[in-house]
């Protein structure tokens, strides 16, 4: 079976290459032709018309209602920004008065430290207490505290709202199926991609921010909730129904209550997505951090993008860490207190040295003598860089561009849509039969239609030389990780640090040692996308079953070919899942990396975006989506296949 | 059918109360595609025929009988044969294609869910193979758990719990969390939970089953224990012969989704239906099953001398005394009257008998 796939593969290379040869420029099989488009971004802009302007019954156009929930989002992130930072005045300009000020950086600063102590012991107040040290030193505590109170609302609605929609999924088991494939795709589209429809509908600023960070970390707490309460309600059983308990007390008492592990599991992510939407939400008007961050890759401001692009990072994990101690309903520290007095206490603490701050100013404003930057640092190591190394880095760089990159690009782009159409069918087929062959292939078609396809290519060329790459030094890695305790304790804790820091800022010194373009770009992806090739590599390998272990030392295997018929056979779902993860990982950074002047479907939803095109957007959205569906479905059919080869072999024999 | 009407025919030993407190007539349980919808459709059960056309598949066909109170019902069968469907049927947690089951004068096909749902909160415990305790609550809250359901107020659930805790021997572990305790005490968590309601009713599928023997063994003398104090009416799930033969008043055999035979552990193991239910007996030792009563000459004349036997005892536990006589000993029943007589050669004859054969 698999020398009949090679074949017809080959076979399919030598027609490419016949069609190219024999065909004249222009043929309808090698280029889609214009007049066959179809204009799905028309069509896409037609219905956000429809929708934007439609009159509901008097009560205006859909824009107007969709613009009157805006304040619903505003307003408490007002609040909580002008109590944080600004706050409460009355009036304008000269006559502005201030009603009550800001809550002083020393206040928050001890009500964080001693909450994280209660909550998490020493460990957690240490972590509270070095967090707001590092935004206050680094000048970074008002951009920290207004993204800070946009995610104080974004966060409760991404978990109440996944929560109610995962509990509604589980109890439709109809729609259970459908609800979860659809949200695994919805993860595949590029959030850039929702930008625009947002903006369309919600304007600029931070109703849209807010929905936007939403949108990014909803399916994933749906899906948690959804698996979580299926393993609850396995666990559990008919017990609740044999004790009398009603819809709801079975929910609330039984089920919800079994499933925390797994929604803590969702708040961890929630948490962790909603602040690594920051740099994008502040595209359209969050501010904070985010834009901080921002404006510095704009201006190439290495260190500043770095410090704030870190600070993100430490709050995530502090606010997740709390919040994880919290939900265990644990108390680790002042156990004397009940938890009314403990609240009153910090109440009465913040309270006064906020009222403090109006007599002693260096309270209300942390002292300006005492904040660093960073920024002349890097900016000599650039400079050391660019005079030391440019002629190294610039070398490797012009030589991987010119004997890898460039052919690699031509050839992917110049291979005939017909002959990719037909490639991918048949892959998709001898994966997972008939079906599959023809969905893939249907959907390749549709990026053909849609006239994306050039920049759908260059996509797919990046993509596969920085996953390759990624692959090519990540699983040998985590191959190596997995079978000494040694390189493990080096490896696991990096791997972990480049997974928990902001795409973004991947960029900042992929820029600095080799400029915009391609090589950059390339560069950003492996570093982004390389985590989960080693993790789950690492994992594969590691998890072998002990006694097939032993079974190779019985046959008096030697190291190696125990590696390679026992370890890596038995490692091999594992490995080609954390493939997947990788082409995932670098399909969403290689659309960020459209900020740095690449050509492809990224550089459409950018554009897009700067147009307020929200078809456009969505249409190369949907082709980034559209290949990440079919990488999926390939390499996880494989690994699918692979961790169960009776199946398959049954599939492959016509089953379907 | 014709095994059941034979069992029925024999007029099993008087069981200990004299009404039914679950009556199960003719049910059925279908499953497959669409299997409720055509159950509904029709009021009488397909036959064979149409059930495999419609490639349906019934787990439980045309099984009746009842259960008195205070009686222990064990339903005993091979893996696959239908038991748990039986238990779940009677219990309502699935709904019956055919038939008719009554508990407490209640009938379950007709019940409204509100009725169900009070039945269940007040009338019925249940125990479960695999514990079904909750990870997160700690044994005390486990326990407590159905009469939080039921509504009841904190101290008062608490204190009750703690009653049926200490009831199982677990006071001291109250306090902790499921995942601290042993597969058996953990179980006895699900035995005090389900007691805790102080239900009629007491279902229980294979909760020994995935126990080691010597903790099995342990947990079926503690629920002969606490029968003895608790005196519920009790149907209990097994695939184990020699657990059925421990607890029982009644064993029903299911083979294929049918009871083949339903009877006292002593008459199945002294007249098996069919060799299907002679392959689990045959291994028991008949002296630890047989009463005396059921092999003694019936004699109403005979003298009751100081070595006299009552005829509900067990023949093992009789036979040396009865051995170390030379005579024929006599036999009384409960009340001290005479009833007949055993002899030796009766006694050696149930002793040699299982040698034989195992
Ligand atoms: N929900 C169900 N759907 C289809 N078949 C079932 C279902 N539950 C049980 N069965 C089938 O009914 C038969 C009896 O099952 P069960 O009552 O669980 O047996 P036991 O408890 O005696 O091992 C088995 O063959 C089982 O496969
Ligand atoms: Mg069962």
């Amino acid at each position: 079976m698999r020398y009949r796939g090679i074949a017809l593969l080959t076979a399919l290379a030598l027609v490419a290459l016949a069609m190219q040869r024999g065909l004249a420029e222009g043929h309808w099989a090698l280029t889609w032709p214009q007049g066959w488009q179809l204009p799905f971004a028309d069509w896409l802009n037609a219905v956000f018309r429809f929708l934007s302007e439609f009159e509901f019954a008097g009560s205006g156009t859909g824009r107007d209602l969709t613009r009157l929930a805006v304040p619903l989002f505003e307003m408490p992130t007002d609040l909580l920004s002008n109590l944080f930072f600004e706050g409460f005045t009355s009036g304008f300009g000269a006559n502005k008065q201030v009603l009550f000020p800001p809550l002083s950086w020393l206040a928050l600063t001890v009500g964080v430290v001693l909450s994280c102590y209660r909550v998490g012991g020493v460990k957690l107040a240490t972590l509270g207490a070095a967090t707001a040290a590092y935004l206050l030193v680094f000048g970074l505590w008002s951009s920290a505290m207004l993204t800070m109170a946009q995610l104080a609302v974004a966060v409760p609605i991404g978990l109440v709202v996944g929560l109610l929609m995962g509990v509604w999924v589980w109890r439709s088991p109809r729609i259970r199926p459908g609800v979860l494939l659809a949200l695994d795709q919805l993860q595949t589209i590029p959030i850039f991609a929702y930008l625009v429809p947002v903006v369309v509908f919600f304007g600029l600023g931070v109703a849209p921010a807010i929905i936007v960070t939403v949108i990014f970390a909803l399916p994933t707490m749906v899906r948690t909730t959804v698996v979580g309460l299926e393993e609850a309600a396995r666990t559990t059983g008919e017990l609740a129904v044999s004790i009398g308990c009603n819809k709801r007390q079975a929910l609330w008492k039984v089920v919800l209550p079994t499933a925390q592990d797994m929604l803590r599991v969702g708040l961890n992510q929630v948490v962790m997505l909603s602040f690594s939407s920051v740099i994008i939400a502040s595209l359209v008007g969050a501010g904070g951090l985010g834009y901080d961050v921002l404006v510095a890759l704009r201006r190439l401001a290495i260190g500043r993008g770095l410090e704030a692009g870190f600070a993100i990072t430490l709050m995530a994990i502090t606010l997740n860490s709390f919040l994880q101690h919290y939900s265990t309903g644990r108390v680790a520290g002042l156990a004397a207190l009940g938890s009314r007095q403990f609240l009153a206490l910090i109440g009465a603490l913040v309270l006064g040295l906020t009222l403090l701050s109006l007599v002693l100013p260096w309270l209300a404003v942390f002292p300006e003598q005492l904040v660093l930057s960073t920024g002349p640092f890097f900016d000599n190591v650039i400079e050391w860089v660019n005079l030391n190394l440019y002629s190294i880095t610039d070398g490797v760089k012009t030589a991987l561009l010119i004997y890898l990159f460039l052919p690699l690009k031509h050839l992917l782009t110049s291979l005939p849509w017909l002959v990719v159409v037909l490639a991918v069918t048949i892959a998709g087929y001898l994966v997972g039969g008939v079906k599959r062959g023809l969905f893939l292939g249907g959907l390749t078609l549709l990026i053909a239609a849609s006239g994306l396809w050039h920049k759908a290519m260059l996509t797919v060329y990046l993509c596969a030389v920085a996953v390759s790459f990624s692959a090519l030094v990540g699983i040998p890695t985590g191959i190596w990780a997995g079978r000494s305790r040694n390189v493990a304790r080096i490896v696991m804790p990096i791997i972990d640090t480049l997974q928990t820091l902001p795409a973004f800022v991947y960029l900042i010194p992929a820029i600095m040692l080799f400029g915009t373009g391609d090589f950059p770009s390339f560069v950003a992806i492996v570093a982004y996308s390389i985590s989960p090739a080693i993790r789950y590599a690492e994992l594969g390998i590691r998890t072998v079953p002990e006694h097939l272990r032993e079974a190779g030392v019985q046959f008096g295997c030697r190291p190696f070919q125990r590696l390679w018929m026992i370890e890596l056979p038995a490692a091999a779902p594992q490995i080609l899942l954390g493939l997947n993860r990788t082409i995932m990982l670098g399909l969403s950074m290689l659309i960020v990396t459209a900020l740095i002047g690449t050509d492809d479907l990224g550089q459409e939803t950018v554009t897009a975006l700067a147009k307020v095109d929200a078809g456009r957007g969505l249409a190369a959205g949907f082709a980034v989506a559209f290949i990440a569906i079919i990488a999926d479905r390939l390499v996880g059919g494989l690994a699918e296949r692979k961790s169960q080869p009776q199946r398959a072999g049954m599939t492959a024999a016509g089953a379907d | 059918m014709s095994t059941f009407a034979k069992t029925e025919g024999r007029a099993p030993r008087s069981p200990p109360g004299p009404d039914p407190i679950i009556t199960v007539r003719h049910l059925w349980k279908l499953y497959g595609a669409r299997a409720d919808s055509f159950a509904k459709s029709r009021a009488t059960p397909p036959g064979d025929a149409e059930i495999s056309e419609r490639h349906l598949f019934a787990a439980v066909r045309d099984v009746s009988f009842d259960v008195h109170e205070g009686e222990t019902l064990v339903v005993m069968g091979l893996s696959g044969s239908g038991k748990s469907t039986l238990l779940r049927c009677v219990s309502n947690l699935i709904t019956p294609s055919f038939g008719e089951v009554v508990v407490e004068g209640c009938d379950l096909m007709r019940a409204s869910r509100a009725e169900l749902v009070q039945l269940r909160r007040y009338k019925m415990g249940m125990v479960f193979q695999h514990y079904a305790l909750l990870p997160h609550r700690t044994v005390l809250e486990n326990v407590a758990l159905p009469l939080e359901i039921r509504g009841e107020p904190k101290a008062s659930r608490e204190a009750r719990a703690l009653e049926m805790i200490d009831l199982v021997s677990l006071s001291d572990k109250a306090a902790s969390y499921p995942a601290g305790l042993s597969g058996g005490q953990q179980q006895r968590v699900g035995i005090a939970r389900s007691l805790a309601v102080d239900p009629d009713i007491w279902f229980l599928d294979e909760p020994f089953s995935a126990l080691d023997p010597l903790i099995r063994r342990e947990l079926q003398d503690e629920f002969i224990r606490l029968q003895k104090i608790v005196r519920k009416t009790i149907l209990f799930v097994t695939h184990d012969f020699d657990e059925a033969i421990r607890l029982a008043n009644r064993i029903a055999i299911m083979q294929n989704g049918r009871i083949v035979q339903i009877g006292t552990p002593e008459e199945l193991v002294l007249h098996p239906a069919d060799d299907y239910v002679a392959s689990f007996t045959e291994h028991v030792n008949l002296t630890q099953v047989v009463t005396v009563g059921s092999v003694m000459v019936a004699d109403r004349g005979a003298v009751a001398g100081p070595g006299a036997v009552r005829s509900s005892a067990r023949l093992g536990d009789v036979a040396e005394q009865i051995m170390g006589q030379s005579m024929p000993v006599c036999v009384i029943d409960d009340g001290g009257r005479p009833v007949g007589t055993i002899s030796q050669q009766t006694v050696l004859k149930m002793l040699l008998d299982r040698a034989k054969t195992g």
